[in-house]
């Protein structure tokens, strides 16, 4: 019953998105109401499956294949309503869920005015839902009817709702790595927020190429909407961090997964394009170059989704293996030649570029800027592809792991932090060096003096120092730029400096959300140094009453505990931390045993001065073995990335405001 | 007067910042730890999937970490010890993919491409 309702909504949600695709395709005798019909088809739709998949999971409707093979009776709840996008088929319901919300956002954006460029967006959009709508409705229907079970598990199933229905007892439950932390019911539909919103530049794109008005309103618009959808992937992407870090117990947060990588490739594409488009509203320039990367951010989602949800890579992300890895390639293929293809057709219209007067400006600094992250890019994807493509027609395989991108990443990284200090402070056109110097001149000083202080602190090491030193020299010349900037408006507009510095950050939102933001990536730079450069670590087999020592922390097996959870057993050992003979703190690392795999949850300490971390290897008798890391500065990692998003919120959020000050 | 002193002042403190700076950076020499830890990352345990010698707990790895830590006591450089795992057990054994060439260079062609883009895009005077 529920799976039928599913099914109605899958097929509602697929014919609003044909209706948004045959409006669209009917050029200048495109009606209104055909968009407002398909939109609410598609959201209606879009919703409904997603409601029924919850309401199956949550009643236990066990006659559904995915819910018999994705949940459990014994699942805790808030894991049972995550469950909806634990397996490939349901996070697809997933994806078209903020697929559509985003369709409508759109539509809702240009509501009553006749808006072309909006309307082929949209009906774009629905290109892309037909898609994934189809998908769901063909080769990974996440309703179809359990028909035949093997032990705990469904293993037929079939598409018609009116197939007699076998149901299990009580369900296999979702993968154990993704019922073992709150952060699986969160960081999932913010990546996908994000990673589907670039959807909406993608399709912004096509219409005003095809449309032939590539010009600025095109790029104020698209810079708008990628700007929303990065800050949600930007969080995203952190949270992926944060489990990785809290949950696999590898002792880290980064491991240039492919999986990873999958989510920093459109991120890449995005921020360069954030950056470009500014060019192209101040100067006209960078048109081309702007299409270009837009396309790349959304068909390296569509990689990124190829990458996760086939079982291409085994990596601890690519749970799924299926039909479905073909269809998304040919799609990927389909998006690559129809956009270059339009691209290649419209070439006229893009408009020729005024050129650069000059390199030394804002512009160049803009291009350097775009040259880093597309190189980054390119060496990720590289990185990522070149083991698939090796295996894949060679007879050897190749190894590429953190070595490898460290080794660019983090020149090239540290280049574009400089360049981030130095670009701000550039004039528009052709800088004087003498003007350039004068507004660089303390910043340098005070990098240096924040390197000079870091190596009399006793740090040795070559990298954290560099960064310490640039993000010194970036984070001061940012300061100093605010303070002169708001000191000039203190006794015309504001009384004092406090307010003038809150009134430059709301005046020039765009810009001051950007330097935000900027210093975020410097307080996130600085901890994947220390965090990377400083860390120590070692194993240890403890009897229980034994003590080891890391880092200047000495710590003591005290006992082993253990107890039995609906889904799970708990294994745990009863550390005692202790720093100069001075208590500090009882720290749990547990060792979760499910049904089908044993899950780490490492005990962490955080301290102001880095975190101590442990994981079980084995436990047993009177004895635990473990992995102890000391990260230094890990803090510095997550509230990094916090100010990162909130440097996009900032512009989103302010802009938002301006625009209702101004139309009230 | 003043001024000039001041400069000067100001240039030699600069200076000196600097100074130690760049003393900091040169005065890091890894230790036989660091070393050993940095190898462990670079060499895949074979029969582990790929994952580096210094992150498998299995026996196997902890005897090629014990082997890469005699060779570095008996005064070996990292290309060396390097080529020693490539040479026994095939070049995929190196994690940072040292042997496929075209992945090195790919990435400084593309930047060299990007830069001389940039370049040409900057206006002659001359022309109008």
């Amino acid at each position: 019953m529920i799976g039928a309702l599913g099914q109605v909504g899958v097929l509602a949600a697929l014919a609003g998105a044909i209706l948004l695709v045959f409006e669209g395709l009917r050029g200048v005798d495109a009606r209104p109401e055909g968009f407002r019909r398909g939109t609410r088809a598609l959201v209606g739709g879009a919703v409904g499956a997603m409601l029924a998949l919850e309401l199956g999971l949550l009643s236990d409707d066990f006659s559904i294949a995915y819910i018999a093979n994705n949940s459990a009776t014994t699942t805790p709840l808030v894991f049972k309503v995550a469950s909806a996008w634990a397996a490939l088929e349901g996070s697809i319901v997933l994806w078209g869920l903020v697929l559509a919300g985003f369709t409508w956002l759109v539509h809702r954006s240009y509501a009553h005015r006749p808006d072309r460029l909006a309307e082929g967006a949209l009906a774009v959009l629905g290109a892309v839902a037909v898609f994934f709508f189809g998908v769901m409705a063909t080769i990974a229907n996440p309703f179809e009817v359990c028909t035949q079970i093997a032990g705990a598990s469904c293993v037929a199933s079939s598409p018609w709702p009116w197939a007699s229905a076998v149901a299990v007892a009580d369900g296999l439950g979702p993968n154990p790595l993704l019922q073992n932390h709150l952060l699986m019911a969160v960081h999932p539909p913010m990546l996908y927020i994000g990673y589907v919103g670039l959807t909406v530049p993608y399709a912004y794109a096509m219409s005003a190429l095809v449309l032939r008005q590539p010009g600025i309103e095109w790029a104020r618009r698209t810079k708008h909407w990628t700007l929303i959808t990065w800050t949600f992937l930007t969080l995203g992407i952190l949270l992926g961090a944060w489990w990785s870090y809290e949950v696999l117990g590898w002792g880290g947060y980064w491991a240039w997964d492919p999986v990873e990588n999958a989510s920093l490739l459109p991120w890449l594409a995005a921020t360069a394009f954030i950056h470009s488009s500014f060019v192209q509203m101040r100067r006209g320039m960078l048109q081309a170059w702007n299409f270009v990367l837009v396309i790349s951010a959304f068909s390296l989602t569509i990689l990124g989704t190829f990458l996760t949800r086939s079982g291409t890579i085994a990596s601890v992300h690519s749970f799924t293996q299926s039909a479905i890895g073909p269809a998304l390639l040919a799609f990927l293929a389909v998006v690559l030649v129809a956009s270059f293809a339009v691209f290649a057709l419209r070439a006229d219209h893009v408009a020729q570029s005024p050129r650069l007067e000059s390199l030394f400006s804002r512009e160049g600094a803009f291009l350097a800027n775009n040259l880093l992250l597309t190189v980054i890019a390119f060496v990720v994807l590289a990185g990522t592809l070149f083991p698939l493509f090796v295996e894949a027609f060679g007879d050897q395989t190749v190894g590429i792991s953190r070595p490898f991108f460290d080794r660019f990443t983090v020149p090239l990284g540290l280049t574009l932090i400089l360049a981030m200090g130095v670009g701000p402070l550039m004039p528009y056109r052709v800088a004087r060096p003498a003007v350039v110097w004068e507004r660089l001149r303390s910043p340098v000083r005070w990098g240096l003096a924040a390197g000079a202080a870091a190596v009399l602190g006793g740090l040795r090491e070559a990298w954290p120092i560099i960064t310490i030193t640039l993000a010194g020299f970036v984070a001061s010349a940012i300061v100093r730029h605010l303070i002169v900037s708001a000191r000039k408006t203190v006794g015309s507009r504001h009384d004092r400096l406090g307010p003038a510095i809150v009134g430059v950050l709301r005046s020039d939102h765009g810009f001051w959300g950007g330097q935000i933001a900027h210093l975020g990536v410097l307080i996130l730079a600085v901890g994947i140094a220390t965090t990377g450069g400083l860390s120590a670590t070692t194993t240890v087999l403890l009897e229980r009453g034994e003590s080891a020592s890391l880092a200047g922390y000495d710590f003591t097996y005290r006992a082993g505990f253990s107890r039995q959870e609906p889904n799970r057993d708990v294994l745990g050992a009863r550390i005692e931390v202790q720093r100069e003979g001075d208590f500090v703190a009882i720290v749990e690392p547990r060792a979760n045993v499910y049904a089908t795999q044993r899950v780490p949850t490492p005990g962490v300490l955080s301290r102001p001065s880095g975190d101590l971390y442990f994981t079980i290897i084995r436990i047993g008798g009177d004895a635990v073995t473990m992995d102890v890391w000391w990260f230094p500065y890990q803090w510095m990692v997550w509230l990094g990335g916090l100010v990162v998003v909130l440097g996009g919120a900032w512009s989103t959020v302010m802009r938002a405001a301006t625009r209702e000050r101004v139309h009230a | 007067m003043r001024d000039r002193v001041r400069a000067t002042v100001s240039a030699a403190v600069t200076l000196a910042l600097a100074g130690i700076v760049v003393w900091g950076i040169a005065a890091d020499a890894p230790s036989d730890a660091e070393r050993l830890e940095d190898l462990s990352a670079r060499i895949a345990c074979p029969v582990c999937e790929g994952s580096p010698i210094g992150a498998s707990p299995s026996t196997y790895a902890r005897d090629m970490q014990d082997l890469v830590a005699e060779q570095i006591a008996a005064g070996a450089t990292d290309d060396e010890i390097l080529r020693f795992f490539s040479d026994r057990y095939g070049p995929g054994i190196i994690l940072d993919a040292s042997g496929a060439w075209v992945l090195w260079a790919a990435p400084a062609v593309l930047a060299a491409a990007g830069v001389w883009l940039a370049a040409g895009r900057r206006r002659p005077s001359e022309t109008p």
